[in-house]
């Protein structure tokens, strides 16, 4: 069962998502839908993220595999060097460096796709609310039996309007 | 490339998906599967907010990255004034010069035919005339400081690139250059009473060509005055590649305008309307 709670009020809209969490509700559960990207406090309803990791990693991976195909490629093909070392890393440190940005790009589109939900299965009965300028609307995923609980704080807290969505 | 198109598309998931909403039936279909889906939760926006800076920061390595990587494929050169340690910083001060000139005359254009006054706003003119005044300072410096260490090392085979730019064949091309990347700018950027939307596109205009001459004033005459003497020449385009020359011209004014038409050209979400104001 999904509930859908529309605020006009930023403030309104903490309160309401504080008054969840204190019931257990928990931010898995909780989504916000709006025009533009809302800014809530510290600790209200963070979301963990872990694109700059990923994103380092992509980097770390590209760049490891340009230095080994590159030693590779130098081994195995021999050029003339007239005396020269057959492989320098300095020599080839552009298409290293370009390289490895490109595996720090990669990685990090992959990973907002992943992470923001545009290419992850999603529950085909969970209703994506139609949001007016300048309104929020809180998406709430509850338990039957918990809807008149989550209804309330939403209420006392201050929405404008609460509907329900198929489960 | 890749980087850049990236970059381009994040900001414009969450326009595509409302103009997938109201629109012709195969450009909803278009903006439907460019926007994947997007619902405008929590969860999209600030994973789109932390890629977006996050791919600024790497755009901005890449950039520098790729414009060093063209000037040292003429500092490795050895051909007379190309030999040089500066050329990279000075590529990349010199891609960005003309970078936001472009932007300027970009931002002008597209404020007047579409009518975009509330959303472009003289302060943003403002703030990026001041950018400009900045980076034409910049490679004011630049270019006497690889011209007069050239002039004071007195290098016969230097020297005669030097001669042929400042005082002989490519000399117009030089000083035209100068006036157009710094005379120009500094007057009508830097007097505060000059400094309005038209000098600033003017201004700007005259940066575009500036830089094109700038390459020309590079390549041309250390080609033309090479090590070897007996390579020695002139060069003055033939029609053929002042063809191919405004060909590149109007393929990238084409390409911009289709852009231009299927995708907002500003960032809609992003973007509030300024009160209004005086130019």
């Amino acid at each position: 069962m999904y509930l859908i709670g529309e605020f006009h009020d930023e403030g309104a809209l903490i309160a309401a998502i504080r008054g969840l969490r204190a019931n257990g509700v928990e931010p898995a559960s909780i989504d916000l839908f709006s025009e533009e990207p809302v800014e809530l406090p510290r600790g209200v309803l963070d979301r963990p993220s872990r694109l700059s990791l990923v994103s380092v990693s992509g980097a770390i991976l590209f760049g490891v595999f340009a230095t080994l195909f590159i030693w590779w490629a130098q081994r195995n093909y021999r050029l003339d060097t007239g005396g020269m070392p057959v492989f320098s890393f300095w020599a080839t440190g552009v298409i290293t460096f370009e390289m490895t940005m490109f595996g720090a790009i990669l990685a990090a589109f992959g990973w907002f796709l992943w992470e923001s939900g545009l290419i992850r299965a999603r529950d085909p009965g969970a209703p994506v609310p139609t949001v007016d300028p300048g309104s929020i609307c809180l998406r709430v995923h509850c338990r039957e039996d918990d809807v008149h609980e989550v209804s309330d704080s939403m209420r006392r807290a201050g929405a404008v309007h609460i509907g329900r969505g198929a489960s | 490339m890749t980087g850049s198109v990236i970059y381009l598309y994040l900001p414009l998931i969450p326009d595509m998906a409302q103009l997938a909403e109201h629109n012709t039936p195969w450009r909803r279909r278009l903006y439907r599967a460019l926007s994947l889906g997007w619902t405008g939760s929590d969860r999209e926006w600030r994973a789109l907010e932390r890629a977006m800076k996050l791919m600024a920061c790497i755009i901005l390595a890449v950039a520098v990255s790729v414009h060093t990587v063209v000037a040292w494929d003429f500092a490795m050169a050895l051909a007379p004034m190309w030999h040089s340690t500066i050329f990279g910083p000075y590529f990349v001060a010199g891609a960005i010069f003309s970078g936001i000139a472009a932007l300027i005359v970009a931002m002008a254009i597209i404020r007047r035919v579409l009518g975009l006054e509330l959303y472009l706003a003289r302060g943003h003119f403002d703030r990026l005339c001041k950018l400009l005044l900045l980076m034409s300072l910049l490679w004011f410096y630049f270019t006497m400081a690889e011209n007069l260490t050239v002039w004071y090392g007195n290098e016969p085979k230097e020297m005669a690139v030097f001669g042929s730019r400042t005082r002989a064949h490519y000399a117009p091309y030089f000083w035209t250059m100068v006036v157009l990347n710094w005379a120009i700018p500094f007057v009508l950027l830097g007097i505060r009473r000059l400094r309005t939307i038209r000098n600033a596109t003017i201004a700007s205009v005259c940066v575009l060509i500036g830089m094109w001459i700038e390459r020309f004033v590079i390549v041309v005459p250390s080609l033309a005055n090479p090590r070897l003497p007996a390579a020695s020449g002139f060069y003055a385009p033939t029609w053929i590649e002042l063809a191919i020359t405004a060909a590149t011209f109007a393929a990238m004014a084409m390409l911009y305008m289709i852009f231009a038409k299927l995708f907002p050209i500003i960032a809609v979400w992003e973007f509030k309307p300024h009160p209004q104001e005086d130019d």
